[in-house]
């Protein structure tokens, strides 16, 4: 027979420590308070987009030796599973959505993989042929893209992936 | 109540493999006037610090190794080791569909946060977790905050626990 469930308090003492009556944030963020953290989130944003472009460069490195031996294509659908989640994490947050859509999509497409032919290959390397162009691109609005493009583009990769699954 | 929360009074735990993501958090925490904030990238290395040292909230990402998040949770919540089984869990991920947060929540986290977050999602989990902690449930199948956030003032059979609450 299943025990009733016991309710245990919480432990009050770290509620005790950090909240005060004069000294921190408000618990709404003012707009100035939010501006000033926000600065945190654009110290970092170069070093996104150059860690992302060694990434990207790296892949396709992978690639080009997978293309040359389909026995390493386990290890680099893993690889793939990883980076494709970390970017697809990060981007938005340096508010580079588009980068975080075809993270996604690369993600969502290689997720529960674990063979690739070579039509497989091709919806991948164009995933990170995309994401190249879009990190190039990411410091204008939509990735430089007007938003008809960008939708067409979405799209496009949408059709793609559902055809080579 | 005081209206202000002083994260210099907070000790926190980052957990997280990615390089550039930890240092965006541990960056975020610092402008928020964070001032102990530890950072490891693997759950081994995580253990081991909050053996040595007292820790106030666990910031983990759900794609750590040689534990992934959730057997993270479950050391911290169900293990004879674990140095403190209340330890508040903030957890964030990518993975943000609803199947991951409800195995999340199902293992004992105290907040999910769905990466890309912005930081203001981030403060609230963080006011969430400090101001306005909930109850633990011990149970035989769950250990952790309680699930039910809202109180269902019109309930009135057996085994609620809000009435059971000792």
């Amino acid at each position: 027979m299943s025990r009733r469930a016991r309710i245990i308090n919480p432990p009050q003492d770290l509620k005790r420590r950090a909240l005060s009556a004069t000294k921190g944030l408000n618990l709404e963020l003012t707009p100035q308070e939010l501006a000033k953290i926000e600065t945190a989130v654009h110290k970092s944003k170069d070093k996104f987009v150059s860690q992302v472009a060694e990434k990207l460069k790296a892949l396709r490195t992978t690639h080009h030796d997978v293309e040359k031996n389909p026995d390493l294509v386990g290890a680099y659908l893993a690889q793939l599973r990883d980076e494709s989640l970390a970017v697809k994490g990060l981007a938005g947050t340096f508010g580079f959505h588009l980068i975080t859509t075809m993270a996604t999509s690369l993600n969502d497409y290689v997720l529960k993989r674990s063979e690739a032919g070579a039509k497989q290959l091709i919806v991948i390397r164009l995933h990170i042929d995309m994401l190249y162009v879009l990190l190039s691109r990411a410091q204008q609005p939509h990735g430089g893209m007007r938003a008809e493009t960008e939708g067409e583009l979405l799209a496009s990769f949408k059709i793609l992936t559902a055809k080579y699954t | 109540m005081p209206a202000e929360i002083d994260l210099g009074n907070v000790r926190f735990l980052l957990v997280d493999p990615s390089p550039i993501s930890m240092e965006l958090t541990w960056d975020v925490l610092m402008m928020m006037g964070a001032r102990a904030v530890r950072k490891c990238q693997n759950t081994d290395r995580a253990i081991e610090a909050l053996r040595s040292t007292p820790c106030d909230i666990v910031i983990a990402e759900w794609n750590t190794t040689p534990m992934n998040g959730l057997q993270f949770i479950d050391y911290i919540r169900t293990s004879p080791q674990s140095p403190n089984r209340l330890l508040p869990i903030l957890l964030m991920t990518a993975r943000s569909e609803q199947e991951y947060v409800l195995q999340a929540r199902d293992r004992g986290i105290t907040e999910f946060l769905a990466k890309p977050f912005n930081v203001e999602g981030f403060y609230k989990r963080l006011v969430s977790i400090i101001a306005f902690p909930r109850p633990f449930i011990d149970a035989d199948t769950y250990f952790g905050p309680d699930r039910r956030r809202r109180a269902d003032q019109g309930y009135s059979g057996p085994e609620r626990r809000v009435i059971a609450a000792q």
